[in-house]
């Protein structure tokens, strides 16, 4: 099966400062791929690399294995970071340019854009100018825009940024309803809980540099089994192994160091004749591993 | 190539409709043929006042007669005074103790007709399109009661109840009749120097709309979007033609309101100046223009890149109009000595090329070769300047807020993929 995008040790500098610096990925067919960092921290830069947009000084960048080209960027579909459409274009006439860039026809592009404008509620403002609009109306407008040529790779940098929690579901409705037709999406955010919500995969940059890559769940768990949480009358005098205890209305969450076991918490409870109503393992929330990464990459410098 | 041209087709398509749909595009195009045809009604307005003023103010008529066989009667009429000879009666005219002359020919029982001399100035001497009511009355009634009086045969006489046509003659400041040699052509005039005001206006209009059209993309990021779909070669050549195309229109429909209003204004005044129109002179216009709006239109997508933003757009565009105007500044210059150094040198440097080329084919004839090279300048550092726009396009459009070093604009001529 061949990968949507595939980046290799890519390096982008600007006058002395390397914004990417080796970074490598490959996003899988129909996968959501979460693409995390704070700002500035190079993702944009990434996403401009892999569409082609600015070069990169090395490295080598492939879209469905092979360099970029003309045929291959027709099948993506991307939402920048900050978007705006035409003010004075009516929204069907901006579908349909997107639509016709994208080597539709006319005929189809305004068909596909009366779905997607059915499909995200703004049917009836088909025949309106983009400026009478609100902001959430334009950017789904705009999400339409990247997803009117039925895109084999969808980046979407940001996209949820600004709008309201329904619109917000909405999109994350069709995007999974995206990978479910086949498409591979690439999702670029500093929302943690919405990369937790949607993506398999995910990669960490800071300074232009990849702190983590791979699954998800397998970050949690290698970085995550030594967090408890304990529901229980009271807690016993001391807990072995414990570097951080909280506790709030008969919840106990402890931080074992890694040289501990999380089993000594329940034992230390057992031990001490108190009913436990319930003891999980909780991995760390990527929340979590993103501060601490970043943290401590920030430390190191 | 065959991608290049489809994109651009499309990006065409859709900035021609975005501009032809403008309000201001629309009134723009149409004020010219508005102001035209205003003009026209106003100059018909003013003959018809003059006409009337004409007949309503008395004024005093020269009357001399050269035929031996027509006896002029004696006695006083109104408003007229016999002068003895044609130096007299213009003498007369110039000094203004008489507003008008009849000059009765030698031959007039032959031919039958008479001079009728008016002075040449005045702001409304050109509306004069022949004796007013009055006076047409009163030199009829003198020349009835003339032919009554002799005895003449039938056929002469038939003549009382019609007994003149007028030639008209305007008497310049020397006493001498002005002829239509004497008379400037004011077509090339008008037309050059109207097609450099067009293209001035034009580039001031869709210019702006086009360097403002591609500074929203850069600040709206919708660039970017249009970056993954086309070429940046793609899309400035698709907003530059589109845009030339809109301004190729707007020319048309100033021209062709041109051609067909300001003949009529003309034919108003009767021996008023002559008006034709060179067809090779409208082919040169119309060239000059597309090509000054070509190079003018590239330079300020440009412009609009490397801008940070639609507001600084609009201030880095007078870069271009500053330059295309330039031509005016010199006109002295030019028009003295349309075929010395400075108007060579500012026909053959692209920006310059287009006004300064339409001056001097208006005012002189200027060598074809150097009409020619001028064109081959103008059309060549145009699509030069796409072809490197193109590449800086690219780069200039990323950098959102900032303008462009000079280190990174030769960065991104030395990059491929434009």
């Amino acid at each position: 099966m061949i990968d949507a995008l595939n980046l290799e040790n890519i390096v982008k500098t600007y006058g002395d400062r390397r914004v990417v610096d080796g970074v490598s990925l490959d996003v899988h067919e129909g996968e959501i791929f979460g693409l995390v960092g704070p700002n500035g921290s190079g993702k944009t830069t990434t996403i401009r690399m892999a569409l082609d947009i600015i070069r990169p000084d090395s490295g080598i960048v492939a879209l469905f294995g092979k360099p970029p080209s003309r045929d291959s960027l027709a099948r993506i579909g991307y939402l920048p970071e900050e978007r705006g459409l035409f003010q004075r274009s009516k929204v069907t006439q901006i579908l349909t340019y997107l639509g016709r860039l994208k080597r539709m026809d006319s005929s189809s592009a305004l068909a596909r854009a009366d779905e997607l404008l059915t499909r995200v509620g703004l049917y009836e403002h088909r025949d309106k100018k983009v400026s009478a609009l609100s902001r959430g109306m334009s950017q789904l407008v705009q999400f339409a825009g990247a997803l009117i040529h039925k895109p084999e790779l969808i980046i979407l940098d940001e996209p949820f940024s600004g709008l309201d929690p329904l619109n917000v579901q909405l999109m994350k409705e069709m995007i999974r309803e995206q990978r479910e037709s086949g498409a591979s999406i690439i999702f670029s955010t500093h929302q943690m809980t919405d990369v937790e919500e949607l993506c398999e995969r995910v990669l960490l940059i800071n300074d232009g540099n990849v702190l983590l890559y791979g699954n998800l769940a397998e970050i949690k768990h290698a970085r995550g089994t030594h967090n408890v949480r304990i529901v229980a009358d009271r807690e016993p005098a001391s807990v072995p192994g414990v570097v951080k205890a909280e506790s709030t209305n008969g919840y106990y969450e402890y931080a074992v160091s890694e040289t501990s076991r999380p089993e000594q918490v329940i034992r230390a409870f057992l031990d001490a004749d108190i009913h436990v109503e319930r003891y999980e393992v909780v991995l760390p929330t990527l929340n979590e591993i993103f501060i601490d990464e970043v943290s401590r990459a920030r430390h190191s410098e | 190539m065959p991608d290049t041209v489809s994109e651009a087709r499309v990006v065409f398509t859709e900035e021609f409709r975005r501009t032809v749909r403008r309000v201001s595009y629309v009134l723009v195009t149409l004020a010219v043929p508005a102001i035209l045809v205003s003009v026209f009604v106003g100059v018909v307005a003013v003959r018809a006042f003059v006409e009337r003023e004409e007949d309503d103010e008395p004024k005093l008529t020269g009357v001399v007669n050269l035929s031996a066989d027509l006896r002029l009667p004696t006695g006083n009429f109104s408003g007229m005074v016999a002068l003895s000879t044609r130096e007299q009666g213009t003498e007369a005219l110039l000094d203004g103790s008489v507003s008008e002359l009849y000059v009765i020919p030698i031959d007039y029982l032959r031919i039958g007709s008479l001079e009728w001399l008016t002075a040449s100035e005045g702001a409304f001497a050109a509306f004069d399109p022949g004796p007013g009511g009055e006076s047409r009355a009163r030199i009829t009634n003198l020349l009835r009661l003339a032919l009554a009086e002799q005895e003449l045969p039938r056929d002469i006489l038939a003549r009382a109840m019609v007994p003149a046509t007028f030639e008209r003659t305007r008497i310049g400041d020397d006493g001498q009749p002005v002829t239509d040699e004497d008379d400037f052509n004011f077509a090339p005039l008008l037309l050059s120097f109207g097609g450099s005001f067009m293209l001035l206006f034009a580039i001031s209009m869709g210019g702006s709309s086009l360097v403002q059209s591609v500074a929203e993309e850069k600040e709206t990021r919708m660039i970017e979007v249009l970056l993954t779909s086309a070429k940046p070669m793609s899309i400035m050549a698709g907003k530059v033609l589109a845009i030339g195309l809109a301004g190729l229109i707007q020319m048309t429909v100033w021209l062709g309101a041109f051609v067909i209003v300001v003949p009529l204004i003309f034919d108003i005044f009767p021996d008023g100046p002559a008006f034709d129109i060179d067809p090779i002179l409208v082919i040169w216009v119309v060239f000059f223009f597309v090509g000054g709006y070509f190079i003018s239109g590239v330079l300020l997508s440009g412009l609009g890149a490397i801008s940070t933003g639609v507001k600084e757009a609009n201030q880095l565009s007078m870069m271009v109009i500053l330059p295309l105007a330039s031509p005016f500044w010199f006109v002295t210059a030019v028009v003295g000595n349309p075929e010395g150094a400075m108007a060579t040198g500012l026909s053959l440097f692209p920006l310059t090329a287009p006004i300064t080329m339409l001056i001097r084919i208006a005012i002189s004839e200027p060598p074809v070769v150097q009409i020619v090279a001028s064109g081959l300048i103008l059309v060549g550092s145009g699509v030069v300047l796409l072809w490197l726009s193109a590449r800086v396009f690219r780069a200039a459009l990323l950098l959102y807020g900032q303008r462009m070093s000079f280190g990174q604009v030769w960065t991104a001529l030395r990059q491929s993929g434009a």
